[in-house]
Formats: C-alpha cells, sequence, structure tokens
C-alpha cells in the first residue's frame, strides 16, 4: 500500500482528501502545515505527498524544496487554488500539478501516475 | 476780393478733397471772386504720370456755390455746417460739366498739351487761344476759352493744375493775374492737404477691413471654411471678379487650388493658366502684378474669360510658405483705374495675406491639435477601462481564491454522498444536481483566475499561425460533437511576433468558444490567418445565428453575457488581452457570415527590440523615418 501524506490546512478538504485516497487504498496521513509536514517526512517519509501551496506558516514552495534537498525519493504533487503557480519556477520540479476542484479524478490520476514512474526510476 | 480772402481761411478749414474743389472753383468763377465763365482742376495722379480732370464749374455751379459763401457771411464760425449744407459732395459727380471735366486726362510727358507743359514746367500757360491745337479736347468738352493754365503747386511739387477761361481778354489784367497767384498756391497747399487726408482715410479704411479681416480669419480654426473665406474676403475688399487661393502641400510645397470665389465651374481652364504665376509667386516668394496681356506676355490674350488684370500675393508664415493668394479682374469704378490694380492694392493684399498665412498656420496647427487630443481622449478612455479592469481582476481572483478550497470541499462531499446513494435513490438526484452546479462554480472561477492574470504578459516571438492551429486542436472535438465544420485557411510565409501564446490562444479560444455557442449542427466555423497592411489578422467566422445589434454593444462588456452559463467575461477578457498586444477586434455582421471576429496585431508593434542593441535601434529608426 503506497503511503501519502496530504498537507492542507483547510480542514474540510483535508477531511474529503483523507476520505477519498484511503479509499483508494493509500495509507493517508493528513497535516495542516508546512512544519508539520517537514516533521512528519523525517520520521515517517511517505512515498507520495499532496502538497498545498498557500499554508499559514511555512509554504508549500519551501516544503517542496527542502523534499527536494533532502528526500528527493519522494513524489510529489503540488495542489493549488491558483492556477498562476503553475508557471512558477519552483512549480516544475513537483511531479504534478494540479488546481484545486471538487473533481479528485485529476488529482487522484496524477499522483498514481507520479508513484508509477517513481517505481520504475527505481 | 474780399472773397478770396475768406478763401484761404476757409480751405485751412476743410479736409476734404471734393468740398476743398467746390470753394476753389466757386471763388474762381463767382462774381465777387474772380468772375471767370469757367474754371477746371486737373489733379496728378498718385504715381505722377498723368493729369486727371478732377473737377469744373460754370454758370450753372456759380448760382449754386453762391449759397456757401452767403450762409457763411451770416454764420462764420460754422463752416462745417456750410460745408455739409450747400457743398453737396455729390454735386460733383452729378454736375453735367464736372462729368465732362473727368473725362478729361492727359499724360504729363505730353508735349502738345498746355495742361501739361504748366504741370511740368510750374509756370503759367497763357493764353490758349481759339483754334490752338486742342489735344485734351478741353474746348470741346468745356466750352470755348481763352483758356489759361496755373500750376498749383504744394510742398511736394506740383499738385494740380487749375484752368480758367472767359471774362477777360488775355492778357489778364494784374488786378487778376495776382490773387489769381495767390490763389494756386492756397489751393496747392490744401489739395496736398486734402489729398493726405484722403489717403489717410483709405488707409484707415483698409486697416479697419484688415483688422475686421484678420479678426474674422483668426477665429476660423476649420481649414476648410477658413480658405474659403479669405478667397471671399479677398475678392470683396480687393473689388475682384474673382479670388482664388492655392495650398501649398507636402514637402515639396506642390500648389494645389485650395478655394475660389468668383470663378465659373471652379475656374478651371484659367487656373491651369495661371498655375505657373502661382509657383513663380510662391518659388520667389514675391507678388506678382500683371495688368493685361498685353503687358508682358505671360498671360493669354484678353478676352472670352481671360483675366484683364492679376494679383498674385504668397502667403507666407513663420518662413514657410503655405500657398498663393490671388486676385483678378478688377471690377470697374468711376475713380478707379478701370480694372487694373495698383501698388497700394498690392501692399493692402500683402498685408491680408500675411494675417490669413498665419490663420492657414494656425489652422493647421490646431488641426493637429485637435487630432493628438483626440487620441489622448482615445488612450485615457482606454486606459481608464484597462485600470478598472485591472482593478475587477485583482478583486475577483481574491475572492476566486478564497471560494475555491471550500468549494472543492463541498463538491468533493458532494459527489461522495452521490456515490454512496443507490441510483434509485431520490436524493441521488439531488446530490447530482450539487455536484453540477458545483462543477458550473468552479468553471466560472477559473475564468475569472484567466482574467486576473491579465496584468503578467509573457511574451516571446511566436508563429500565429501555430498557436491558431494549437487553439483548434482544443475545440475540434467540441465541433465534431456539434456536427459543426471547421474550415482553416491560413496565408503562407507569415512573419512571427513578439506575443503572449498562452493569452492569445485564450483570445481565440474565448472567440471560438462564443462560435460554437452560436452554431447548430450543419453550421461552420471560419478561421483564416493573413496579413492585411501591416497587421496580422486571424478571422473568425460563423454562418450561425445572426447576433442582435444590443448583444454587439455589449459584446466586450465584462458580465453582460447572454448565454446560460456563461461569466460574460470571455469576450471581455479576449478584447483586454488583444489591446494589449495594441491589436484590436472588430465585429462585423452581415455579409456571407453572420457573424466575423477580426483580431488584428501590429506587426510592427510587436517586434522583439531587446535583440537590437540601443544605438543601433536609433539609426534603424533613422534610416525608416528617411
Amino acid at each position: 500500500m503506497p503511503s501519502l501524506l496530504i498537507v492542507e490546512d483547510d480542514a474540510s478538504l483535508r477531511k474529503l482528501y483523507e476520505s477519498e485516497f484511503a479509499e483508494d487504498g493509500y495509507v493517508v496521513t493528513a497535516v495542516s502545515s508546512g512544519e508539520e509536514a517537514m516533521e512528519r517526512l523525517r520520521t515517517a517519509p511517505p512515498e507520495a505527498v499532496v502538497l498545498d501551496i498557500r499554508l499559514g506558516g511555512m509554504d508549500g514552495l519551501d516544503v517542496l524544496r527542502r523534499i527536494l534537498q533532502d528526500k528527493p525519493e519522494v513524489a510529489v504533487v503540488l495542489n493549488s487554488a491558483y492556477p498562476s503557480y503553475k508557471q512558477s519556477f519552483a512549480s516544475w520540479s513537483a511531479d504534478g500539478y494540479v488546481v484545486k476542484s471538487s473533481d479528485l479524478s485529476e488529482l487522484k490520476h496524477t499522483v498514481a501516475a507520479a508513484l508509477a514512474r517513481r517505481c520504475h526510476a527505481v | 476780393m474780399s472773397l478770396l480772402f475768406r478763401l484761404t481761411t476757409v480751405l485751412h478749414g476743410l479736409t476734404d478733397l471734393g468740398a476743398i474743389s467746390s470753394a476753389l472753383l466757386s471763388t474762381l468763377i463767382s462774381e465777387q471772386g474772380l468772375a471767370f465763365d469757367r474754371a477746371v482742376l486737373f489733379l496728378l495722379d498718385d504715381e505722377k504720370k498723368r493729369l486727371r480732370g478732377y473737377d469744373a464749374a460754370g454758370e450753372r455751379e456759380r448760382a449754386l456755390t453762391l449759397d456757401f459763401w452767403r450762409l457763411l457771411d451770416h454764420f462764420p464760425e460754422s463752416l462745417s455746417d456750410a460745408v455739409r449744407l450747400t457743398l453737396d459732395p455729390r454735386r460733383r459727380l452729378r454736375s453735367p460739366l464736372s462729368k465732362k471735366a473727368r473725362r478729361l486726362a492727359v499724360t504729363l510727358d505730353d508735349p502738345d498739351s498746355p495742361v501739361a507743359e504748366a504741370a511740368r514746367s510750374g509756370r503759367v500757360v497763357c493764353p490758349v487761344v481759339q483754334g490752338h491745337p486742342d489735344p485734351e479736347g478741353i474746348v470741346q468738352a468745356l466750352g470755348h476759352g481763352p483758356w489759361s493754365f496755373w500750376p498749383v503747386t504744394g510742398t511736394r511739387g506740383v499738385a494740380g493744375v487749375i484752368g480758367v477761361a472767359g471774362g477777360y481778354a488775355h492778357p489778364l489784367p494784374d488786378t487778376v493775374r495776382a490773387p489769381l497767384v495767390m490763389l494756386t498756391h492756397h489751393a496747392g497747399l490744401s489739395l496736398e492737404r486734402g489729398r493726405a487726408y484722403q489717403d489717410l482715410e483709405r488707409q484707415i479704411a483698409e486697416m479697419a477691413t484688415v483688422q475686421e479681416v484678420s479678426r474674422g480669419i483668426l477665429s476660423a480654426t476649420n481649414l476648410v471654411d477658413l480658405l474659403l473665406l479669405i478667397s471671399r474676403v479677398s475678392s470683396r475688399v480687393m473689388e475682384a471678379g474673382w479670388a482664388v487661393t492655392w495650398a501649398a502641400e507636402g514637402p515639396e510645397e506642390t500648389l494645389r487650388v485650395a478655394s475660389s470665389c468668383g470663378l465659373e465651374d471652379e475656374g478651371g481652364a484659367l487656373l491651369d493658366r495661371l498655375r505657373p504665376l502661382a509657383e513663380k509667386c510662391s518659388g520667389t516668394r514675391r507678388s506678382l502684378r500683371r495688368t493685361d496681356a498685353a503687358a508682358d506676355g505671360t498671360l493669354p490674350a484678353r478676352g472670352d474669360g481671360n483675366p484683364r488684370s492679376i494679383l498674385l500675393v504668397p502667403l507666407v508664415a513663420f518662413d514657410r510658405t503655405v500657398g498663393v493668394l490671388g486676385v483678378g479682374d478688377r471690377e470697374t469704378s468711376a475713380d478707379r483705374d478701370a480694372g487694373v490694380f495698383r501698388e497700394a492694392d498690392e501692399q493692402f493684399l500683402s498685408i491680408l495675406a500675411s494675417q490669413a498665412a498665419i490663420a492657414i498656420k494656425n489652422a493647421q496647427l490646431f488641426e493637429q491639435v485637435r487630432e493628438a487630443e483626440k487620441r489622448l481622449r482615445e488612450t485615457q478612455a482606454l486606459l481608464m477601462q484597462t485600470e478598472k479592469l485591472a482593478a475587477l481582476g485583482e478583486m475577483s481572483a481574491k475572492v476566486a481564491h478564497e471560494i475555491r478550497t471550500p468549494l472543492s470541499a463541498v463538491g468533493g462531499f458532494a459527489r461522495r454522498i452521490r456515490r454512496s446513494l443507490a441510483d434509485d435513490d431520490p436524493n441521488a438526484e439531488h446530490a447530482t444536481l450539487i455536484v453540477k452546479e458545483i462543477q458550473r462554480l468552479e468553471e466560472i472561477l477559473t475564468e475569472q483566475l484567466e482574467f486576473a492574470r491579465l496584468s503578467r504578459p509573457r511574451l516571446a516571438m511566436t508563429n500565429l499561425v501555430e498557436v491558431v492551429r494549437e487553439t483548434l486542436l482544443l475545440v475540434r472535438e467540441e465541433a465534431e460533437r456539434q456536427g459543426v465544420a471547421i474550415i482553416e485557411e491560413e496565408e503562407p510565409g507569415l512573419p512571427s511576433l513578439l506575443l503572449d501564446p498562452d493569452r492569445v490562444k485564450q483570445v481565440l479560444l474565448n472567440i471560438l468558444k462564443n462560435a460554437l455557442g452560436a452554431v447548430v449542427r450543419g453550421n461552420r466555423i471560419f478561421v483564416r490567418t493573413d496579413r492585411a497592411g501591416g497587421d496580422l489578422r486571424v478571422e473568425i467566422s460563423n454562418d450561425g445565428a445572426p447576433l442582435p445589434g444590443e448583444i454587439l454593444e455589449s459584446l466586450f462588456v465584462p458580465f453582460a453575457t447572454t448565454k446560460a452559463g456563461g461569466s460574460g467575461l470571455g469576450l471581455a477578457v479576449a478584447h483586454q488581452i488583444v489591446k494589449e498586444h495594441g491589436g484590436e477586434i472588430q465585429v462585423r455582421t452581415g455579409g456571407a457570415w453572420s457573424v466575423s471576429f477580426v483580431i488584428s496585431f501590429p506587426i510592427r508593434e510587436n517586434q522583439d527590440r531587446r535583440r537590437v542593441p540601443p544605438d543601433r535601434r536609433k539609426g534603424r529608426d533613422r534610416r525608416r523615418a528617411a
């Protein structure tokens, strides 16, 4: 079972992602801030992260940079309400970029594809 | 004799040439004066070439002018009243003898003329007896003499000649001779003064006209009206049969007839013949005065519509020739030489021309200012719209982002609920509704965010044809589903432009979506990319239902949608993006296609200038200007 870390500061959406990905068979952990995410990555690194960009303290792009440095093997899918970050240089190094939507199929598809690429690479 | 002394004082008080002449002649013929039978006054003309009969008096005038002296006897201080009441200025024009006198003219160098001889020599020429050659026709016109002619001398030489006849045998007795000599001296001074006043009055009148005309001309700012006004005014004040203005145009200062007045069928042939003269006038910046064809051969022979006389003056303002002003065919009047312009006329028209030239220059500048002002207003309006849209975009972006996250959660849970319900559960339909409505809200947010993105362009040298092709890929599937054919055309070899390809794609997509919303099965959408003048254009047309007029007007206004489910931003966004590229979107209705959107991007404004170093660019611009 692939392990997935959800980083999302909106409680409702966090709950939705938790339920949906769990149903799809992921081992899901959900946190609400960048700091918590870094902590989790240190103690129990997941195979993939769904990462919101606008977070309360440390933002998603900082978290992404740290992951690329410390845990480059972890797949990261950025998930934001802002389509504009798609063009941001930092976003290019993520495995995927999905604009938030009530329809989770694109997000799920992107996470699965990112994980599949990782497996091939390894 | 007392009358003679009174005359000397009276003459000093008179300024009107007609009154001076009347007082003078009446003294020569009245019983209380010198008691001649006839008297005539010749005046030397302005250019000192000819002596012209001015006035004459005889038996009839003797009675008429008697009242003048009688009135002065009773009211010695009321000279001006006496002149007004008894020396009727029109008398001279009505008197038959005076009329005959005015027809007399003699050139100053005529060797046979006793009048000319008196003026030339400054001495009395007498007697001219009966039977003597009568070159001027004086005897025939004014009666038998013997006549004697007395030069009238002022401070500037001879001013005229007085002729007297009858009443005495020749040689004249000293009692007549001495006072006559004295009288000619006074007359000389008075006539000189009278003429000076006459000139002064004419000049004042002319200046007043110039001033009035200038005010009129300078307040006219419409160039076409102004040029017409200049022609009209010139022909009127110059008493000319016609007037014309040529305007110097272009770097070559080519003359073009700008306005005319008094010429039939726009003066076609006549003005063609005058063109070389006008060009000469413009080239030399000197006025040209021609009296007749015979004078120098520059004008075609007189008759059938050819001008008798012309006067051309250059229109020069701020050291630039702006054109030529011409008048021709002076209308003949009693006091003027028939149909001829004189030096004073030339000076007068030159003054008028200098004012007119400044007015023309002003009007030209004013038109430039008006044009610049119009452009400024347009830019300002665009700027305001841009700012409004930018503010609107910022605000809507903020709202969109705030809403998107909770909306995703709501929609996501609604999907979960829908999935958990059996298809026949009545709540399943409700959950589906929630899912669909949220999807629609999310689509609106996506459009809003595109709108907010407008302020940050990402420019690259772009092949417009490729952008069109890529965009068509996105809509082709939808078009096929709707049963609508997309016809694609492109002109080969189009240049690349510096564009924001994503945004241009957005523009095309928005217009294509709009077109797909307007067509039904069997309709066609036509997309053509080509070059027109300095623009690259993309035309997107369809043969769907035509757009009603009121929709056309609000087509590019944000939120003014008529489409169910549309945000009303699509075309506003498209418009904004194209404007930012310096281009425009035109909408045409009717014709082969019911609606055509034509998007144009100016080629020159959308070039990559960063590649050219600043100094080289300057050089290139200069070459282009040359």
